[in-house]
């Protein structure tokens, strides 16, 4: 599976965001905002859009072991990105309520 | 009269949070020193990380909480086996830290203890050491 996607940092890994699920984008003080179509999510950084980006989906063993929201593993200039089904779910993940 | 063969198994001897294990060498795939862990928020205790190896994303587990060890925690500077988990008909590939590679052992099969207790299957004394036999096809199989 390929995936246009915004890849954002927070809490120490790199995630990707659906792309067209992004709105705007807004510095903050501390951070930037993403707003999406179903809210918005705080991130300590924003590092670009990655096109067509390929996801490697977890298998049933490993699924139970991730987070549920997430959708699957990638790596982008050789580091390790985490993929959600919908960003939203972002802040819930990184802050243990599991997504 | 002919002795009848022995049958032995193959294991990688390993060592985390200072408990010797082995791992079925038939499922090991090749070992990694330095890899850089990411952490992974929101995933089981038992994932170390997220990695990169040769541009692949590889999903680490803390081999000592996988196998049990409550206290433990994932060695600064883990080696890490890369290894299929999972039933022969699902293999799944997986990182697994640990803190030691010590040796490649051959044990008997008859010398190998038989311990059901979660990923652990078993006990047997290996290079003079007694360690903990993991059974890696039901990992991600229980709580």
């Amino acid at each position: 599976m390929v995936m246009d996607v915004l890849l954002v940092r927070r809490a120490g890994l790199t995630w990707a965001l659906k792309r067209d699920e992004v709105v705007s984008i807004a510095r903050q003080r501390e951070g930037e905002e993403v707003l999406l179509r179903s809210g918005s999510v705080h991130v300590d950084a924003v590092l670009g859009v990655q096109r067509e980006l390929p996801v490697h989906g977890a298998g049933p063993i490993l699924r139970r072991l991730l987070p549920p929201a997430c959708l699957g593993v990638a790596v982008v200039s050789g580091e390790p990105v985490a993929v959600l089904a919908s960003p939203i779910t972002l802040t819930a993940v990184t802050t243990g309520e599991g997504g | 009269m002919n002795a009848v063969p022995t049958k032995t198994v193959r294991f990688l001897l390993v060592q985390a949070a200072g408990i010797d294990y082995l791992l079925p060498l038939d499922r090991v795939r090749r070992v990694h020193a330095g890899l850089r862990l990411h952490p992974f928020p929101g995933a089981a205790p038992v994932v170390a990380g997220l990695a990169e190896v040769g541009g692949e994303p590889l999903v680490v587990l803390d081999l000592a909480r996988l196998a049990g060890a409550a206290n433990s925690s994932t060695p600064a500077t883990p080696l890490t086996v890369i290894a299929h988990v999972g039933p022969p008909t699902a293999l799944e590939l997986a990182g697994l830290a640990v803190a030691d590679v010590l040796d490649i052992v051959e044990v008997p099969a008859e010398a190998l203890a038989r311990v059901r207790d979660g990923v652990v299957s078993g006990e047997a004394v290996a290079a003079g050491r007694t360690a903990r036999v993991l059974d890696l096809e039901v990992v991600g199989a229980g709580p």
